[in-house]
């Protein structure tokens, strides 16, 4: 039995659900650009009967739902690759930086400056008594020690900003980790209360993005709709439930006193550095634990064997006043404290160019081939009596010179006394270091290992190792050497450079494919705006037609 | 296939176009401007790593040439001033033949006597030139000029210790040198402590090259060739690297040494330019007479004259056939001694002993008297030599003062060797000049085929670029348009 009031009933049901509908295009459209929007979708639902008995036969309509368009795994996988992103973004933004400063290929770098230094060498040689072909070496002196130390300070200050930016870094992913903990809270309240939260979940997807893009996370959303994030290398947790966990930075004394990252709750369990795998923090992490320091150790290396090479043949001949030749450079290990002796800078007569008390200018020209000088050597046969011993070369290509004969080292009557029984042409040969099982040796006097030995076996007194040294089968020069490390440098560039636009192309990817499934189209809101529109017209014009319709009635009365 | 464009995909698409074609349009740009194709390392890791290489080896390549330029320098004014010391030496033959024999007055003589000894000054002026800091004839010694007017006996000079020599005793030097060139002597400390203790090492080139360790400074220390030193202990004992030098000349008028001096003119190889007074002007290079012969044994059976020649090298002498010997035979021979059996027994009969500087061609010859036991009588050495210049211009300008016509006629053979050896001298310069040039020709083939190589790396190809920069240009533009396009096609126009 059909009723009027009900017809008109139905009417209103189809105006407001279509005004509800127009509403959700008019959100849609207002978030067209909002980033990370998730395109919303009125759910239609009819409601009554169509028996015809009942006074609800009639069929009505309203909103059961509005519905959020969103795939969670897409999700998952946009918020992965932020990581990798994040990461080679920060690396390649770093490494071109210190690129920049390597930039040998536009000159007036490290390799010009050396070969001036070497030429100023190579234009004494033919007038060792010259006092201004003398003062040219000085220069071209000064120049390559202060190259190589800005060089290596630059390198350092863009360490120490990358050290910082991982401490401000901290303290932002920090603050995302709170909100993330705050957003769970407004979510399980909300939904657990019936209400719907797809605007702060929306939001809250955002800030899952932020975080990744920070450090690499792992996440899984539980069944009350809170996000339990961790990290994906050792499970810790970051955020659970209402709580997040913050990390904090610490300084450690073993790595230049720069940050380490911790658990602000259990420092105890030490540093988390390498568990950062993505994200900013491990593009900043890599390249200030890895890329520079292997960087300044190439320049350091580099610099200490021109350091060693120069003294060594300084110090072999005699200077202008036939006095024997002391150091050229001050000893160093490091480019940054590369420096020319004070002697020679405030007497050039003391540069050495001859190798007897004559101006012969022999020395100066052996010095003109130092670039061509090996870098490394390697260790002959090991013969011992005793125990047996193998031995390692660190670092040795400094401390390399052409030697007369083997070395040999006898043993005392304890472990810690061994003397050099022949310095086979290293006069500067010293015993660093020994006990029961090992064995160091400096060569050139500076006071680091150039050699070790790990002894096994039984030793006692009068036991000898002996070995010979040979320039090592490795041809690399002092100069090929230097070439070869910017090269890698700029190879790294490269990498960084490659890895990130292949990450960008797979996250662009996936961007698009979250948007096309999430994304707000306006063409698909204007045609879905008509069509509310339209029923909504009809569905006013059957109000106004049930009106007159009650009218009629109305009149049928008088 | 994407089935729902939405708006972010639209202008997501568009802006990454764009910022990829416009990186892209940044680079050719940046090549174009700088027509370079390798800017920065990571542009090209290994064309980096070769651009370094080449630029070394160019750098290198300036350095060679720039070394072979102040050689030629060197030999071209070595050259000159040989010259002009041959005309010198020319002049003083036409004074000397003039004046020799019947030609020659007393009047006239001492005249001539007086323009030798103007020679002499020009000679000296010729020798002692400077070419920057370096006398050309000096040998490695630029302290004092290398030629002297007047004659220096053989000396040995004060001991000069370096400033930073522990020892705080004193030394001093004693002996007659009996080198028979102008040496510098360096002994140095190899293992410290008191004179008794201490071990030391003796270079008689200057320090370049060491004699064996050897213990105890507190007695007079032999350095070779009639030098001692002797040490007087001080507070200080002696510790490593103290060194104590000492110069010795060998008399006559030279000053310098025989030193070579050297410049790289190409990887590895390590060039002489100069050709040193020694060889030049003194009798280093003739035969120098020392020569002594003894052990005269029992097979000299008669009296006869003995004739050695010697050839290319220090052992290739030669003995030329004996009548009263038809079996001597040399049994051995070496750089200091020669030994001889005069009689095929197997017993030596005559040790020769050999000083100083021989060449080809030198030859001795000696006396023997037969008795018991047989003596060996005065050893002439003959043959080609060198003489020393300033001896021989000095011998002439007496002779001719002292009216001595034998020693005129004398000096005339001297002047001819001397002559020779400065005609020797420039021949030598000559030579070397040619090898510059041909190592500066080659350096410049090489430079220019490196030259070329690098160009090919490092430059950029133009043609190329700018092809590309056009094709770039269209897709930018095509990519506006798009944008603009996308921008103003909209739904909202039709409904």
């Amino acid at each position: 039995m059909a009723d009027i009031s009900r017809v008109l009933f139905t009417a209103k049901e189809a105006l407001l659900s279509n005004l509800t509908a127009i509403n959700v295009t008019g959100s849609n459209i207002a978030n067209v650009n909002t980033p990370g929007y998730s395109r919303l979708r009125p759910m239609f639902e009819s409601v009554g009967t169509k028996d015809a008995s009942s006074a609800q036969e009639q069929i009505g309509v309203r909103i059961a739902d509005i519905e959020r368009i969103y795939d969670r795994f897409l999700e998952l996988q946009m918020v992965s690759q932020q990581s990798p992103v994040a990461k080679y973004t920060t690396q390649k933004d770093l490494l071109q930086r210190v690129e920049g400063i390597l930039n040998e290929n536009i000159g007036g770098g490290v390799n010009d400056a050396l070969g001036a230094f070497l030429n100023a060498w190579g234009d004494l040689s033919v007038d060792p008594s010259s006092q201004a072909k003398r003062d040219m070496v000085v220069s071209s002196a000064l120049n390559l020690s202060n190259i190589f130390k800005q060089r290596a300070n630059e390198m350092i200050s863009i360490q120490m900003a990358a050290d910082e930016t991982v401490a401000d870094n901290v303290s932002t992913l920090n603050e995302y980790l709170r909100q993330m903990a705050d957003f769970n809270e407004l979510i399980v309240n909300a939904e657990s209360a019936g209400a719907s939260a797809s605007a702060i979940r929306d939001q809250r997807g955002e800030l899952l993005g932020k975080i990744s893009n920070v450090i690499d996370i792992s996440y899984l959303e539980k069944t009350d709709g809170s996000l339990y994030i961790y990290l994906p290398t050792n499970g810790k947790a970051l955020v659970e439930n209402f709580n997040s966990w913050d990390l904090s930075v610490i300084r450690n004394a073993e790595n230049n006193n720069m940050y380490d990252i911790i658990f602000a709750e259990n420092p105890a369990d030490g540093a988390i550095n390498d568990q950062i795998a993505g994200g900013k923090l491990a593009g900043l992490l890599d390249v200030r634990d890895r890329a520079i320091p292997s960087y300044l150790d190439s320049l350091n290396q580099a610099a200490s064997a021109i350091v060693n090479k120069v003294n060594e043949m300084h110090m072999s001949g005699y200077d202008q006043n036939g006095e024997p030749g002391q150091l050229f450079f001050n000893p160093t290990t490091t480019a940054r404290s590369m420096s020319v002796s004070t002697n020679i800078l405030t007497d050039t007569r003391r540069i050495v160019a001859s190798a007897t008390i004559n101006a012969d200018g022999n020395i100066a020209v052996a010095m003109t081939a130092l670039k061509n000088d090996p870098m490394y050597a390697s260790l002959g046969t090991v013969t011992t009596t005793g125990g047996s011993a193998s031995g390692q070369i660190n670092n040795i290509g400094q401390a390399y010179k052409d030697t007369v004969g083997p070395i040999t080292l006898t043993r005392g009557a304890t472990p810690d006394s061994w003397s050099i029984t022949s310095d086979g042409g290293y006069s500067n040969l010293t015993v660093l270091s020994a006990d029961a099982r090992t064995l160091s040796l400096d060569l050139n006097g500076n006071g680091t290992a150039d050699i070790s030995f790990t002894l096994s076996g039984t030793w006692g007194a009068g036991d000898t190792v002996s070995f010979g040294l040979a320039k090592s089968a490795n041809t690399t020069t002092i100069d090929g050497y230097f070439n070869a490390f910017i090269a890698n440098m700029g190879q790294d560039v490269v990498n960084a450079s490659r890895a990130l636009d292949r990450e960008t192309t797979i996250l662009n990817q996936q961007i698009n494919q979250r948007e096309q499934l999430s994304g707000v189209s306006l063409d698909e809101e204007m045609i879905n705006l008509i069509k509310y529109q339209m029923a909504y017209s009809a569905a006013g014009r059957m109000t106004k037609t049930v009106s007159e319709m009650m009218d009629i009635i109305i009149n049928l009365g008088r | 296939m994407i089935n729902r464009i939405t708006e972010t995909i639209k202008y997501n698409m568009i802006t990454n176009n764009l910022f990829e074609i416009s990186g892209k349009y940044g680079e050719l740009m940046e090549k174009l401007s700088t027509q370079k194709a390798i800017n920065r390392p990571s542009d090209d890791p290994i064309g980096t790593n070769d651009i370094l290489d080449f630029r070394t080896a160019r750098t290198t390549l300036a350095q060679y040439q720039t070394n072979i330029a102040d050689a030629e320098i060197w030999l071209k004014m070595t050259d000159t001033n040989l010259s002009g010391l041959y005309k010198v030496v020319e002049q003083a033959k036409i004074v000397a033949i003039t004046e020799s024999g019947a030609g020659g007055s007393p009047e006239t003589r001492q005249t001539m006597a007086a323009s030798v000894d103007a020679l002499i000054e020009e000679a000296i002026t010729l020798l002692n030139a400077k070419n920057g800091e370096n006398y050309i004839f000096g040998g490695s010694r630029t302290d004092v000029p290398p030629f002297s007017s007047t004659y220096i006996p053989p000396s040995i000079g004060a001991v000069s210790t370096p400033a930073n020599n522990v020892f705080n005793g004193t030394v001093s030097s004693s002996g007659s040198y009996t080198g028979l060139e102008n040496k510098s002597y360096v002994l140095r400390i190899v293992g410290g402590g008191a004179p008794a203790a201490a071990q030391y090492q003796i270079s008689s080139d200057g320090g370049q090259t060491w004699g064996a360790i050897q213990t105890d400074l507190s007695s007079p220390v032999d350095l070779g060739d009639g030098i001692s030193l002797t040490f007087t202990a001080g507070t200080e004992d002696f510790a490593v690297n103290d060194q104590f030098m000492v110069r010795a000349g060998m008399g006559g008028y030279y000053t310098g040494n025989a030193d070579t001096l050297k410049t790289v003119i190409g990887t590895g190889n390590i060039f002489t330019y100069n050709i040193s007074g020694s060889q030049l002007a003194t009798s280093a290079n003739g035969p120098v007479a020392g020569v002594a012969v003894d052990g005269a044994g029992s097979g000299l059976i008669a009296d006869d004259t003995i004739r050695l020649t010697r050839g290319g090298s220090a052992s290739s002498w030669t003995l030329t056939a004996s009548e009263n010997y038809p079996d001597m035979v040399i049994t051995s021979q070496s750089a200091t001694t020669v030994t001889i059996d005069a009689d095929n027994d197997g017993t030596d009969d005559l040790t020769i002993d050999l000083t100083g500087n021989w060449s080809s061609g030198n030859t001795i010859s000696f006396d023997i008297s037969a008795g018991t036991p047989p003596t060996v009588g005065n050893v002439d050495v003959g043959g080609p030599g060198s003489v020393d210049l300033l001896t021989t211009l000095f011998a002439l300008r007496d002779a001719l003062a002292a009216d001595d016509n034998a020693g005129i006629s004398a000096s005339i053979d001297n002047l001819n060797v001397a002559q020779t050896q400065i005609l020797q001298a420039q021949t030598q310069s000559g030579a070397k000049l040619n090898s510059l040039e041909m190592a500066s020709k080659n350096h410049e083939a090489v430079n220019l085929q490196i030259t070329n190589m690098l160009a090919d790396i490092e430059n950029a190809d133009l043609t190329k670029l700018i092809t590309e920069f056009q094709m770039k240009q269209i897709a930018m533009q095509a990519s506006y348009s798009m944008a603009s396009q996308i921008g103003q096609l909209t739904i909202l126009d039709y409904i």
